[in-house]
């Protein structure tokens, strides 16, 4: 191909300039924005509910991992400050008390502490049940006797002897 | 609703009526693509960009004052649109996807063995467009869309006008060079 003279080249330029600024949109118009920002707004809903349910369970589950850690001192406390009912000290049951009495509120309740580090203290100025040691009997063994084996002696028996009776019965002839 | 303002449309739509922001968006879709389009060099982006862009128009309508004409508010809209699209690499190739789009040519059922040869040529220079270093492409094609004075370009690249000015002319002359090299 022959050097093209510059007229030529300035105006394909021009011609693929102008095809460029003639385009148009071809699936935008009003219609589809309006569909567009019915769409966004109904995908955005479920999104914010699903936002606030999860807010919400997260709020649950810090409140509950962080009741019994603030919660627990307090319910010791009131514990060990306590009166012990008299009947109480007389025949102290097996049972622990709860801690808690049944018409506080229903967060305290939940965060009762474990029996080991909350049962303890009402229990310190009762008198102690001693129980004593119990001797453990020697287990049974069965060892071998050492005696003589067992004999038998031999009895001796005598034949029976059945002397002849009478014969009374003979038949008649 | 053709002899209605830009500046009436907007305060109807900022009043709520949905009548008016149709008819920015029917008035002003044209030049909202191109200028995405000279961004991204994509149809299917631009298109994305310029559904972006009307929703946040639709959503931003109280906060435009009327400082600047509404074309170039929403140009504005869609080149930062573009420039984030571009930064994600979301954009393909331009002559791929682009190229079925320069072969629509009237000329194409009256004589085939012409329109071939326009379409090839056609292709060759969209491919030295593409070629072209960024900012001499982005200059290029706002400017050739003839929806945005240099002024407005010149802002919405954050340059003066007068570099838009050599911008242009340096694109041409590089486009000349490339195009004539390649008859050779």
């Amino acid at each position: 191909m022959n050097h093209q003279p510059k007229d030529s080249l300035d105006r394909e330029i021009d011609e693929v300039l102008a095809s460029i600024a003639a385009e148009e949109p071809r699936r935008v118009n009003a219609a589809s924005v309006r569909r567009a920002m019915g769409g966004r707004r109904a995908a955005l809903l479920p999104a914010w509910l699903a936002a606030a349910a999860i807010l919400i369970v997260a709020i649950g589950v810090v409140a509950r991992s962080r009741t019994p850690a603030e919660k627990a001192p307090e319910v010791v406390a009131r514990s060990v400050a306590a009166p012990v009912a008299p009947e109480a000290r007389a025949t102290p049951s097996i049972e622990p008390r709860p801690a808690v009495q049944p018409n506080e509120p229903r967060l305290l309740r939940r965060s009762r502490p474990r029996a080991e580090t909350a049962v303890e203290p009402p229990y310190e100025g009762l008198p102690r049940l001693v129980v004593a040691a119990i001797d453990v009997p020697q287990p049974l063994s069965t060892g071998l006797l050492a005696g003589e084996s067992i004999l038998i002696p031999q009895i001796e028996i005598s034949p029976l002897v059945v002397s002849s009776l009478p014969n009374d019965h003979e038949p008649k002839q | 609703m053709d002899c209605v303002t830009d500046e009436e449309l907007v305060h109807r739509a900022q009043d709520g009526d949905p009548a008016a922001f149709d008819e920015i968006v029917e008035r002003h879709k044209g030049a909202v693509f191109r200028a995405a389009l000279a961004a991204l060099r994509n149809r299917e982006d631009a298109e994305d960009v310029t559904q972006e862009t009307f929703i946040t128009a639709y959503r931003k309508l109280d906060t435009f004052r009327g400082e600047s004409q509404l074309r170039t508010w929403l140009s504005r809209i869609a080149w930062n649109k573009s420039m984030d699209h571009r930064r994600r690499g979301r954009f393909r190739s331009f002559l791929h996807l682009d190229e079925p789009d320069a072969v629509e040519l009237p000329a194409l059922q009256a004589d085939p063995e012409r329109s071939t040869l326009a379409a090839s040529v056609h292709a060759r220079v969209r491919r030295e467009i593409d070629r072209l270093p960024e900012n001499l492409r982005d200059t290029l094609l706002l400017a050739s869309g003839g929806d945005l004075d240099y002024e407005t370009i010149a802002s919405m690249l954050g340059v003066r006008e007068g570099t838009i000015k050599s911008r242009v002319h340096e694109a041409r002359a590089l486009l000349r060079s490339s195009l004539g090299d390649a008859s050779r």
